[in-house]
């Protein structure tokens, strides 16, 4: 058993890691780019991966492997972003309507379940397409979306919470409902939450991708991954590596974003993840 | 014993030979299908064929289930007549078109002026765009002998019968949207709810026998599916986007063909709008522009550069008034001299009032009007000047509401063969298309004689006088004519060079099959 806890510990530690050496890597990856990312070549459109160019060219020329790492920072933090503000709101919110209960309650939990109606891919895309696109709106289409998840997940931990003995002591010793808020409920919710944003970061950064392929992210000449696959969709069959090199750097980045979730999820829950796998069993 | 053997052998083989023979007359009864696309008229009322609605005519006439009375020469561009033997002009405002004898229509109806007289009425009337351009006053119909009148002179009459849109069709039937009837080689049979229709020969098909037995026309492929639908055998031919024409024209089971087209692919520089009102810096982009790297980078050399409104082929393109060759040193000598320096040392040129000059360009999602933006700003950005780029579904809108610097745009220069279609809405002051208000006295004189003038020598003389005056303002920057290009796969046969793209002649439809 704790043969199986060092294990998983192990695991989130070398997960952490990637992750940590990913964050860094995305704001320093200019200083490797060997090609300026903005400048076009007209005589060297679509070329093949070469010493030159190790990713090839795309439509107007331009270096794929500098523009993939100019646009690591854009693509990821953009992601960690989103993820952070709906963290924020949906903690903010969800904790707030489960301590409070009531009619609050009611008209916060009905008004999301309103928003949850909606397909969320459809309603970001919606809302963002309102706004103009640009990635700042995008961001903000995200982030109108995606507190929900966390707003009911809140909810549910403080409702759990908030009639156990260390909150009625807490009452008791005379701490406002702020103060018991933010100093004992949410503090116990944080787990299960942070378990969820981790899981939430892949998920951000497909969305985010999703939306620049539709041409509602990054404008040009900024290069951002989601946008780089819309660019190259047209040159699928002639120039597939105008396609395959951001989609492999799409797949790495959210893969290692979600393993890292698994091994947080891990660590934090894991009688949850013991009782699962007895289940299995 | 090994008689009884040979006989039940025998025996099968002849049941065997009979079945496959029955299953290779079997596909001999199906016949041959045509399968190509016919995309939704541009509009929001979904798959129709009612003439009224924007460029839906048109789409009988690709389906072949509805003709025009005049065609376009594919090559000169002449008016040759299709369901009528001629027309004549007897008086400046009077026209007589002599319908075809011998033309009935796929439920048999005989073909006669009143026929025609009363589907012309009915497009006239109900689409704003044709009915603006023909003005017609009244209509009489007299046997085969059609006589039409106009309000103002209307030299392009037969051009304008020639228009795909201009479709013939029996205005007594139900339904012009879903089941129009009109003259052509194949007659629908069904469409679905997404437009893709099944159609089948008109075996009183006036030219002959149509060649194949049956038309599938599919409207749910979208253009950038072209390519892929033309590789797994869904489609028999299409026009692809330059990128994929490599895939093709090595391809022995293909055959590309390309046609030299009118339609031009320029910009409009707002002389009205932030730092363009400067002329020396609309001078300057006009010399920023490198037609020959968009060609080629762009469009993969499927075109031809341009410094003219018109075509070099046409008889409208005059030699003696073109804009400027591209020339970078010289764009910066104009701004330097215009008091444009790098004062804040950021690489970004700063206006004469010390103000950062940033440009916006507005663009289509399409026709590689996105990438040529992006060569644009890199265009610019090389003589100092910044530039963002803003991707539209409505740039006819936005260019109309005036906030911008940069349009691209692309439209077609000698519609119905003829350049007024283009000028008119284009520099008459006022006019539709007219983004950038241009105005000039001399300009709208021309085209007030142009609309009134059928003579195509005297036409052709207004259209150089014109184009004296336009270019020195720097409001249009021209950079190529296209090349329209159509796939077809190796079987399908008789399909003449020039088949496909802007203003098609589809009278040859009934004689396409395969091999």
């Amino acid at each position: 058993m704790e043969k199986e806890g060092k294990k998983k510990n192990d695991r989130f530690i070398i997960w952490s890691w990637i992750v940590g050496l990913l964050l860094v890597f995305c704001i320093i990856a200019p200083q490797f780019a060997s090609h300026d990312p903005y400048e076009m070549n007209l005589l060297a459109v679509n070329q093949a991966p070469s010493a030159e160019f190790i990713m090839g060219t795309d439509y107007i020329g331009r270096c794929i492997l500098c523009r993939l790492l100019y646009g690591a920072a854009r693509s990821v933090y953009a992601a960690l972003f989103v993820v952070f503000i709906t963290f924020m709101i949906g903690v903010a919110i969800g904790s707030v309507s489960g301590y409070i209960g009531g009619t609050a309650d009611l008209c916060i939990m009905r008004f999301v379940d309103s928003v949850q109606a909606f397909p969320s891919l459809v309603f970001t895309i919606s809302i963002a397409a309102m706004l103009g696109g640009g990635m700042g709106n995008c961001m903000i289409a995200m982030s109108a979306v995606g507190w929900t998840t966390y707003a009911r997940l809140a909810r549910s931990k403080v409702l759990s919470l908030k009639e156990r003995t260390f909150v009625s002591a807490a009452r008791v010793s005379g701490m406002s409902s702020f103060q018991i808020l933010i100093k004992t409920i949410i503090p116990n919710s944080l787990p299960l939450l942070i378990v969820q944003g981790s899981m939430h970061i892949g998920n951000a950064i497909l969305e985010f991708a999703g939306l620049s392929f539709l041409g509602l992210g990054t404008a040009p000449p900024y290069p951002e991954w989601g946008n780089m696959l819309n660019d190259a969709k047209a040159s699928l069959q002639t120039a597939p590596w105008t396609v395959l090199f951001p989609g492999l750097a799409i797949l790495c980045v959210v893969m290692i974003m979600s393993m890292f979730g698994d091994s947080l999820n891990e660590v934090l829950n894991p009688k949850k993840n013991t009782a699962s796998e007895k289940e299995c069993k | 014993m090994r008689t009884g053997k040979t006989r039940k052998m025998a025996a099968g083989i002849v049941v065997a030979a009979g079945v496959l023979a029955g299953s290779s007359l079997g596909a001999v009864a199906e016949g041959v299908t045509l399968t190509y696309p016919v995309a939704a008229p541009n509009t929001q009322s979904g798959f129709t064929t009612d003439p009224a609605i924007d460029y839906a005519g048109n789409k009988s006439f690709a389906m072949g289930t509805a003709e025009t009375l005049f065609v376009l020469d594919d090559d000169t561009k002449e008016v040759l007549p299709l369901l009528a033997a001629s027309i004549e002009q007897i008086e400046d405002l009077v026209w007589t078109v002599t319908i075809r004898d011998g033309v009935t229509m796929s439920n048999g109806k005989e073909l006669t002026a009143d026929v025609c007289k009363k589907a012309l009425e009915y497009i006239f009337t109900n689409n704003t765009r044709i009915g603006t351009m023909a003005d017609v006053a009244s209509m009489e119909a007299n046997g085969q002998t059609l006589t039409i009148k106009t309000n103002h002179i209307v030299a392009l009459m037969p051009r304008i019968l020639s228009e795909p849109n201009v479709i013939i069709f029996d205005t007594e039937a139900d339904d012009y949207s879903r089941g129009l009837i009109g003259t052509g080689p194949y007659i629908l049979d069904s469409m679905d709810p997404e437009g893709n229709c099944e159609l089948s020969k008109n075996d009183n098909y006036w030219q002959g026998t149509p060649a194949a037995d049956k038309i599938i026309t599919k409207a749910n492929i979208g253009a950038d599916a072209y390519t892929a639908a033309l590789q797994t055998g869904e489609l028999d031919w299409a026009s692809v986007s330059d990128a994929d024409l490599a895939l093709f024209e090595d391809n022995p089971d293909y055959e590309v063909m390309y046609q030299n087209a009118g339609r031009a692919y320029y910009l409009y520089v707002n002389p009205n709008y932030t730092f363009t009102k400067d002329d020396a810096l609309r001078e300057a982009l006009t010399y920023a522009v490198d037609r020959e790297a968009i060609l080629n980078g762009v469009y993969g050399g499927h075109g031809a550069v341009t410094r003219s409104i018109f075509p070099e082929w046409s008889e409208y393109y005059s030699g003696e008034n073109l804009q400027p060759e591209y020339d970078q040193e010289k764009a910066k000598q104009i701004l330097a001299d215009a008091g444009y320096t790098d004062t804040d040392g950021d690489g970004i040129l700063n206006a004469p009032d010390g103000e950062n000059v940033k440009l916006n360009i507005t663009c289509y999602d399409k026709n590689g009007f996105k990438t040529l933006s992006e060569v644009l700003q890199q265009l610019f950005r090389q003589i100092g000047i910044d530039s963002e780029i803003k991707v539209s579904d409505s740039v006819f809108d936005d260019l109309t509401a005036g906030e911008y610097n940069i349009g691209t745009y692309g439209y077609n220069t000698l519609t119905l063969g003829d350049c007024y279609n283009y000028l008119q809405p284009v520099f008459q002051t006022d006019a539709s298309s007219n983004f950038t208000k241009f105005s000039n006295e001399q300009v709208d004189a021309d085209l007030a004689e142009m609309s009134i003038t059928s003579d195509t020598e005297k036409r052709a003389e207004l259209a150089k006088d014109i184009q004296k005056y336009v270019y020195s303002t720097n409001e249009r920057i021209y950079i190529m004519h296209i090349i329209n290009n159509m796939v077809k796969r190796k079987e399908v046969v008789n399909v003449p060079a020039l088949f496909g793209g802007d203003q098609t002649n589809m009278s040859v439809l009934w004689k396409i099959t395969k091999e």
